[in-house]
Parts: C-alpha cells; structure tokens; sequence
C-alpha cells in the first residue's frame, strides 16, 4: 500500500487569503496543497474585459430576467462574468423572515480577487483600539504598530496606486502613481474640503508604475479600459491568479487542486489537532482526504466558519475552535446605499477626458467620532464616502427620460451633453459588532448539492447603523451643494447586509481564548495547527475595505506559522 | 479509477463511499403553480417537474402536496401523485419586493408593518422619482432594503417524502432529497404565489407565529394551486 503523503500545510481557499497564504508557505519552503471549491480558471477563456457589449445580443446585461431566475443574488455579475459567481440554488443558504442576507460567492480558482472592489486601505489604532477609543465591544488584539511592516510587504507585493495624503487614522503606505481626478471629481473635492472634510484619491490595487521584478511575467500596467470586475486579463488589477498562485508555482512546492468542495477538517483523535481535511470533488462527487501538519482556512469569512463549525469531533463537539461559544458570532458587513447624487452643469457638454475607463475615483475619509470635537451624538463608528463623477459606460442617467428625453440621434447626442456632468456619493460604513449577528449551521438540516450542512445567518442592523445612514444622507448632500452641484437625489435605503461583500467577523481573534477563537496570530486556540486567515478573523469592520487587512494579517501568520513549526510548536 | 488515480497523485485518498449515488438537492425555479428543475446523475440529465395541488400546514410547517414528474434521459416519463413536500427554511429575498395587496385586502395584518399606511408606502416605494424624499421608518431612520417590512421570500428549501427511485425512474438514492426553489416571478400567478408564501412563511416561520395571516395566506395559495 502506497504510503499516504502528509503535506507541510493544506490551504483551504484560493482568494485573496488563500493565494497570499499558498505564496507565503511555499517561500518558507513548505509543501502546500491548496484546495478550491470552484473550477479551474482559464484567463483566455474567463476574463472578458475586453469582450465588447455587442458581442452579446444582451450587451452583456443578460437576457431579461436571469439575474432572478439563475443568479438572483449576485448583484455584482453581468452577463460576461456570471461564471465567477455561485448559484444559491445549488449552494443554498438560509435566513431568518424578515432578516435577509445577500451572499455573494465566487467559487473558482482566484475566488472573489477576480471580481473585487479593489480599494485598499490601512486600518489605524483608531479601527484596532476602538473599543479603547468609544468604549463598545472589544480591542483587537494587537495594534497599528504590530502589523505596519505587514502592510508594508503586502502593498509591495500587490502594487497599491495611491497618494501619501497625511491622516493619521488612514495610514499612509507604499504607493505606485495615483490615478487623476475627473473634473467633476475635482470640484467635488473642493466642495468636500470646503466643509472641512479631507477628501484623496482612492487607493486601488492596480499597477499603475512599472511593475516590479516579482509582477513578471504576468502582470502588466493598467490601460485603464475599466471593466475590472470581469477579470483583469493583462493583470493590472491584483488577484491570485496573476499575484499570489503564479509565484508560489515557481517554488515548485505548490499543489493546487481545484474541484474540491470541503467537507470537515479531520481531527486527530488523540491530540485533538487537526491531521488533514476531507472533501468531495465537485465534478465526481468522489470523497477523498488529504493528510497535513498544518491547516490554513482562508476559504471567505463565513465558508471558513462553516467549515469550522462542521468541524464536529469528540474534542471539538461543537465545531473545531469553539469551546468558548463565540464561533460563528460577531458577523458584519459594510453597509452602503446612501448618499446623493446630481450634476455639476457646468461640465456638461464638454468633451471627456479620462472619465471613461479610469478605475478609480474620489475617497472622502471617515470624519465622524475621530477625537471629542467630531464624536456625533446619535452614533459610534463612522462612515466615508465613495465617489466618482462623469459617466461611463452605458451612464446610469440615460435612462432617465427626465434628464434625456426622446430616442435616436437627439437622445445620443443628450447622452453625449451629459456624459461629463454626473456625479455620485454613496456611503460605505460601519457596522457595529454584536454578538446577536451570528451563523449557525441551518438547524432544519438544510444542505447543498454535495451533502454539506449549510450555514443559516441571523443578521440585522441596529439603530445605530440606520442613525448613521440618517447623518451620511443629509451630510452627502450638504457636501454636493457646497460643490455647486444640483442635487437630485438624496438618502436611499440601507443594503441588504452582505450586499457590500464585506462580510466579516465569526472567528474573531482575541487575547482570550474564552472570548475569542483565534490568538493574535489567526491561530485557533482550541487546535494549534489550525489558522484562519481571511476576513472571519476581525473583531469589527471599522469602515476601510477589508482586503488589504486581510493580506497582511496572512503574511503576519504565516510569518508565524513558519517560526513556530521551526520550533517544533506546531 | 483513473480518477481517483489521479486524485491520489495529487496527495489525496478516496474515502469508502454508498454505492448508490446520493441525490441531496434539486435546484428549481417556481413556474406557474410549480417548480421546475432538473439534476444530473453520472451525466444523465434528469428533468423534474413538482406540480403542488395543495398546500396545508402540518406541525406548524408549510406543506405542499402534488404530482411529481422525472423525465430521463431517454426522454421516458414517471410520476407519482400525492408527494408531499415540506418547507424547512427559506431565504431572504434581495431586490424588489413584491407587494402585500392581496392579503391586505382580505384584512389579515402583517406583523412587520406597523400601519396601513406605512404598508401602502412601502408598496409603492419603487415607484420614487428623483427629488422625492426617501422612505424611512417612523422614527425618521432610512429602512433597511428587503429587511422588516419590505422583506420577501427569495428562496424556499423544501424537503420532499423519501421517494422511490426505481418507480421514478432515476438511478439514484432519493430517499432523502431538498428541493430549493427559487421565487423569481415572470407572470402574474408567479407574482401572487410569491407574495403568498412570503405571506406564509412571515406568519408560520417569523419569531412569532400569526395564525390569522397563515390562515389566509394558506387560503388564497390553495386558491391559486387550484386554478
């Protein structure tokens, strides 16, 4: 009988956490399997940036309907990148009436870095101390300091475009060139800082300089052909499949098996540590094991806590990692769906510049409850606003028969008048994190279309994320008009939590093991060789996009992973 | 065997397994007073058409009863009357709500909705133009999209009575299958059986049990099942 291979290390999960975990291992020499759910990616064949509108009898909107009927949930998915995204029918999840939770699932090789936002910030000791800071809920476990030098590395890695823009409570890294401002962004810009409130470009992953050495042969500099969330396909934006994967296959130590939908990880009945994982392959709906010495679940915030929590064992009997009944606990999303919109008229009808294309816009930090003189009366926490102006394709207002009556040649030429005149700001926030927001494996006994038991998520904001839509509404508007914008359109409703795709939380870090799943170092407390890498591991949201955060704490842990197996503490 | 080969080649070992295939869902989209789906055993394609001719509540669940139709491969039809199925959990839909008209007018109050009015506000919230100021609850707070009183049903996880593959025709194990169906209505009667069982589901599934709403929501289902 052949011997059974034990690997250094199986990473669950391809994305963002699981690449950069796959590249970190391997460079410290370990023997790494990664195991994805999802198919294998062909960017020939997958990404479809350059794919134009008329290719597709739908202009890549799709035939009416299908979004409700086949990808209902995936909000973000247009017809050229529908196969990035899950059916929830086949992976179903379930929700309390009343509470729903939009989940949004990438399940192939890459994961959901072939689609993402891209923006890139550093969270300050403002977001790690902030229970310090308004006296709600709980520090992280380290601060600013301790994890610097990680973003630094993961920034350099990735290729952050940005400006070094000076505030102390969203930290300035390493940076390739920014993208410029449109006008309208400009004036809006003015506007903002009229009001007192700072506002920079956004920080974005892409490669906006040379690429570095370790960016060859893949990665190129960003045309700025905007249609990013497709998959990048010259590999400007930063995603696994260019960054991470690419580098950890040059060591030669990386296995990577897609196809492999997770069932449990198994656990060694004597120690109570995890030996390997079990998994079905998605194709052949084969059961099949693989055997390591450590495992790194880096599989999204909540697949990776459901698979903890089907983690099931006589030392773990109620989940691997939850002995102190926190698993599954403290879930957040951002929420957006608030602010303003109008037209700065005067740029109407002058001709473009660099509004269609550029990936990128304008970011007005959080400035509510930063010290006493900006702590608001109604809320804890804060929230920034997103913002772009001008159009781009297929402009939102030319369905506005309002703003461009008529049909033909004078409905194009309207178009035309008004592409360079919009302007937008919606809000991206804080949620607050309470224990009451929470996953548990469905109690009715609801699986997906291998068997799995699946995750049923209780959530709902509370009043304080709704009095902070009520202050970013009436705030984004004051901005606008202090632009010289007319407003058309203010408030809006609060998304759905998880529309953003910020879900965090669930396996929080913690300095205590009765109050927390993982230590400082994404290792779970109850099984040592366990880490969780991905966004499951925060202990709130703050209100940065979490990508970034989430590289650096897995360069941080595999940092550790290696240090401690050198000692033979593993 | 060869994949399981290569599957050992790539540091994996195949678990003892059934040696039945195991069905566990089939994914369908409601269409008119059914739903309609289809799953594949071995790469056989099996269609699967589960027509409801009433629904009743048992235990406090949610439970259709109708004639289920598989159509295999060789295009060969089976079906069998009287399958019940039984509605375990749901999920949230997302987007825009339907509705409530319909039970509104029979006098069945919906829990979530504190007034009529708000009701009737919250119906016609897609409707806004620009410049209209948004909705908000009545403490001046904007809502929640598809949340409280604007929640509908997106998604239903049914699970059907063990059934007998031979009879069906299906070289599977079915004797444990989820049905998940999903609402995205395209005609009126989809409309109305949506808003029904989001009705439904509130009332029997919601942190506190209505039987006024359940009682008619199950009225009009059965309504519209009929014909």
């Amino acid at each position: 009988m052949a011997k059974q291979k034990i690997y250094d290390a199986i990473v669950i999960g391809s994305g963002a956490s699981g690449g950069m975990a796959a590249k970190e291992l391997t460079e410290h020499g370990f023997q790494v399997l990664v195991l994805e759910a999802g198919p294998p990616v062909n960017p020939e064949r997958d990404f479809t940036s350059h794919k134009w509108p008329y290719e597709s009898m739908y202009r890549g909107l799709g035939p009416p309907g299908w979004k409700a009927q086949e990808q209902w949930m995936q909000d973000t998915a247009g017809e050229f990148s529908r196969h990035f995204y899950v059916k929830d029918t086949e992976h179903p999840y379930t929700t309390d009436p009343g509470k729903p939770f939009l989940w949004v699932r990438a399940r192939i090789v890459g994961g959901k870095t072939l689609h993402w936002g891209r923006l890139s910030w550093r969270f300050s000791d403002l977001d790690f101390k902030a229970a310090s800071h308004d006296g709600f809920g709980d520090d992280w476990p380290l601060s600013y300091k301790d994890i610097e030098p990680y973003y630094d590395r993961a920034e350099e890695f990735v290729g952050i475009s940005g400006n070094r823009d000076g505030l102390w409570y969203l930290p300035d890294g390493k940076y390739m060139p920014p993208m410029k401002l449109t006008c309208g962004e400009q004036m809006l810009r003015r506007g903002s800082e009229k009001t007192g409130r700072p506002a920079i470009v956004m920080r974005t992953a892409q490669v906006t300089g040379d690429p570095k050495p370790w960016m060859r042969p893949q990665r190129h500099k960003c045309h700025f052909c905007g249609e990013c969330g497709k998959g990048c396909d010259v590999g400007a934006m930063f995603n696994s499949v260019a960054s991470t994967l690419p580098v950890a296959m040059r060591t030669g130590r990386l296995t990577l098996r897609p196809n492999s939908v997770v069932r449990h990880i198994i656990i060694d009945n004597n120690t109570g540590k995890a030996k390997g994982v079990a998994f079905v392959d998605r194709v052949t709906r084969q059961e099949l094991e693989a055997f390591s010495k450590v495992v790194v679940v880096a599989a999204s915030t909540l697949e990776s806590t459901r698979i903890l929590l089907n983690s099931k064992s006589r030392q773990h009997p109620n989940g691997l990692g939850n002995s102190s009944g926190v698993l599954g606990h403290y879930l957040v999303d951002h929420f957006g769906g608030i602010g303003a919109s109008g037209y700065f008229h005067i740029l109407a009808g002058r001709d473009p510049v660099n509004e269609d294309g550029k990936a990128s816009g304008l970011f007005i930090p959080r400035f509510r409850n930063l010290d006493k003189k900006t702590r608001h009366p109604r809320f804890l926490r804060g929230y920034g606003f997103e913002c772009g102006a001008g159009a781009s394709r297929f402009p939102g207002f030319a369905k506005n028969p309002a703003v461009v009556p008529g049909f033909g040649s004078e409905f194009k030429k309207r178009v035309r008048y008004y592409y360079t005149a919009p302007v937008s700001m919606t809000t991206r926030a804080a949620m607050l994190e309470r224990f009451e927001n929470h996953v548990e494996i469905d109690p009715a006994g609801i699986v997906d279309a291998w068997g799995i038991p699946v995750l049923r998520i209780h959530i709902q904001h509370s009043d304080n994320e709704l009095e902070m839509a009520k202050d970013a509404a009436e705030t984004s508007e004051e901005i606008l008009r202090a632009a010289g914008a007319e407003v058309v359109s203010t408030g809006g409703k609060v998304t759905t939590p998880g529309r953003i795709i910020h879900e965090l939380g669930t396996a929080r870090m913690g300095n205590d093991p009765k109050k927390s799943v993982l230590n400082p170092f994404n290792q779970v407390w109850d099984a040592k060789n366990v880490f969780v890498t991905d966004g499951a591991a925060f202990v709130n949201s703050a209100n940065q996009n979490p990508t970034l955060t989430i590289l650096a704490l897995t360069i941080r842990a595999c940092d550790y992973i290696a240090d401690e197996s050198k000692r033979g503490n593993l | 065997m060869a994949q399981a080969k290569r599957a050992r080649g790539r540091g994996a070992t195949q678990r003892a397994a059934g040696s039945a295939t195991k069905i566990h869902s089939i994914a369908a989209l409601q269409r008119e007073r059914g739903f309609r789906g289809s799953f594949d055993v071995h790469g056989a394609s099996y269609a699967f058409d589960y027509a409801p001719a009433r629904a009743e509540v048992v235990e406090g669940k949610l439970q259709l009863v109708g004639r289920l139709t598989i159509t295999g491969p060789n295009k060969q039809t089976h079906s069998r009357d009287d399958v019940r199925a039984t509605l375990e959990a749901t999920q949230g839909g997302v987007g825009a709500s339907p509705a409530r008209r319909q039970l509104l007018a029979a006098g069945a109050q919906s829990d979530t909705a504190a007034t009529a009015e708000e009701k009737q506000q919250l119906a016609s919230d897609n409707d806004k133009r620009p410049n209209e100021p948004a909705k908000t609850t009545r403490h001046g707070l904007p809502l929640t999209e598809s949340a409280g009183s604007e929640a509908f049903c997106g998604a239903m996880y049914f699970r059907l009575e063990p059934l007998d593959s031979r009879a069906l025709g299906v070289n599977a194990d079915l004797s444990r299958v989820q049905l998940n169906a999903r609402l995205a209505p395209t005609s009126d009667t989809e409309h109305a059986l949506q808003d029904l069982f989001s009705a439904a589901v509130e009332a029997l599934y919601g942190a506190r049990v209505n039987g006024r709403l359940a009682t008619a929501a199950l009225a009009e289902i059965n309504k519209l099942l009929a014909g």
